[in-house]
């Protein structure tokens, strides 16, 4: 019984940690069931993924309730991702667990460096929201303010509407934003470029059990102009699809267990339920410092543990 | 020129968020639901095991909860998979033959099987039923290059489930 309440407090801080830094919670469950129980990988990959499936349907639901996710978009970019998702989750079962410790390691350092970025940069936003602002959303201006307001268009906007000429009505859409109150438009460029990306984010998501999110938000954000709220309610919905590949080939190869992961998804729910409501009071640029030294932690571990230098 | 920039036409405004939203949300619920249950009745399995044996029975249960978790093999026969699937089914025909004591504790393992697999299913058919959904309502507003790109989704999905299953 005592196996059981370890799983789940494991999932209770994946879950909460997940939510409070904005990820999925893959990149801790894994190096939580192999560092600390001993899991074998591949079984850690498997409870992993099917947990990031249900952390990404929680937020999906609350996102698409604030009509945050541009769903053609995250459409379009999940047919790479899902390709990227068959050949990563295909190609655990020929990769030894030495090669997967390796390459989960290295991606825990760049994860750790994405959430400290990101961090940051949501601080900068909120320092200088004048930056984003877009105040060419208001649907209700005529013809005549557009003109009025048309040389302060390009000075004021270069971030949201960054790749307006190259930009794709297909994926363009609206959003409110909360903190500035007001109906924000975007639109959507270098949708190819986005879709490599996402192929890679893919593969990793199948590979490694986690959500891509690390790719992908950043992706949608600087290189194809999306607003990061709507990147990263786009970024969920699409790990839902991604993650439904992967465990049916991890199923098909029998790395679902429903022993472990039952517990660790109880464990999850609860944790980013907490999660949700501690973010608010918690997030601040010490707690994102805190977080990057955690998953450089985590790496150094994996790697060790892969050269059998840490060995239990 | 201007005006072209700002005028935006957006495709995605008049799809219901909501309905998707709650979809989402009650399949969600509803899979959780059955796998704690299906985790609950395994605990009551094992402790009702523990009560009615003393260790001489043969009874081979598929999970128990002091396992060790380090061990592959272990770890490899009970998981879920196909093969397993095939097994339980056989398990459930084995059933009328089986009339001894262990006949309820037999049947009650069973259905937390049976649990694991139905909560793991409609956890993973949410997602799916998102996509229908969307295709369904992009086919009727006949917006063809969004339904075909989730035509290929579709596909895609298809295309992983039969890369599993013939691995």
């Amino acid at each position: 019984m005592l196996i059981l309440l370890y799983l789940i407090i494991i999932g209770i801080l994946a879950g909460l940690v997940g939510s409070i830094i904005g990820i999925g919670g893959g990149v801790l469950i894994v190096p939580a069931l192999t560092l600390i129980l001993k899991v074998p990988i591949k079984y850690a990959l498997g409870t992993s993924i099917i947990c990031v499936m249900v952390t990404s349907l929680s937020t999906s639901s609350r996102f698409l309730r604030k009509n945050l996710v541009n769903i053609p978009l995250g459409l379009t970019l999940e047919i790479p991702t899902t390709i990227g998702g068959i050949i990563g989750s295909f190609s655990v079962a020929f990769l030894n667990n030495k090669i997967l410790f390796i390459i989960f390691a290295s991606f825990t350092a760049a994860a750790g460096i994405f959430v400290y970025v990101k961090n940051r940069l949501s601080l900068l936003q909120k320092k200088f929201p004048v930056n984003l602002k877009d105040n060419n959303s208001n649907n209700n201006n005529n013809n005549n303010n557009y003109n009025s307001s048309s040389n302060n268009y390009n000075n004021k906007n270069n971030n949201i509407n960054a790749n307006n000429k190259t930009g794709l009505s297909m994926f363009s859409s609206k959003y409110y934003d909360e903190n500035l109150r007001n109906e924000m438009n975007y639109k959507v460029g270098h949708t190819f470029y986005g879709g490599i990306v996402s192929f890679f984010a893919g593969i990793f998501s199948g590979l490694l059990g986690i959500g891509g999110g690390v790719l992908k938000v950043p992706a949608m954000n600087i290189i194809m102009g999306v607003p990061l709220k709507v990147a990263t309610a786009t970024s969920n919905y699409m790990i839902g699809i991604t993650a439904v590949v992967s465990s049916i080939i991890y199923f098909f190869n029998g790395y679902i267990n429903t022993g472990l992961t039952i517990p660790v998804l109880v464990g999850v729910v609860g944790g980013a339920t907490i999660g949700s409501y501690l973010a608010v009071k918690l997030k601040n640029i010490y707690i994102s410092i805190i977080i990057l030294l955690i998953f450089i932690l985590i790496s150094i571990t994996m790697f060790l543990r892969a050269f059998g230098i840490l060995s239990y | 020129m201007v005006k072209n920039n700002i005028k935006i036409k957006t495709n995605n405004k008049k799809i219901n968020k909501n309905l998707l939203s709650k979809i989402f949300f009650i399949g969600l619920l509803v899979s959780l639901a059955i796998l704690v249950s299906a985790i609950l009745l395994k605990t009551i399995t094992l402790k009702l095991n523990n009560y009615q044996s003393d260790n001489t029975t043969n009874f081979n249960y598929s999970y128990n909860f002091s396992y060790n978790v380090t061990s592959e093999e272990f770890l490899k026969e009970n998981s879920l998979s196909f093969k397993q699937l095939i097994k339980l089914f056989k398990k459930f025909g084995e059933l009328k033959l089986n009339n001894n004591n262990f006949k309820h504790i037999y049947y009650l393992n069973n259905l937390a099987d049976f649990l694991s697999f139905l909560g793991i299913t409609i956890l993973i058919l949410i997602p799916v039923i998102g996509v229908f959904y969307t295709l369904f309502y992009y086919l009727r507003k006949r917006n063809l290059k969004i339904t075909t790109i989730t035509i290929i989704v579709i596909l895609l999905l298809i295309i992983s489930f039969l890369v599993g299953f013939f691995k």
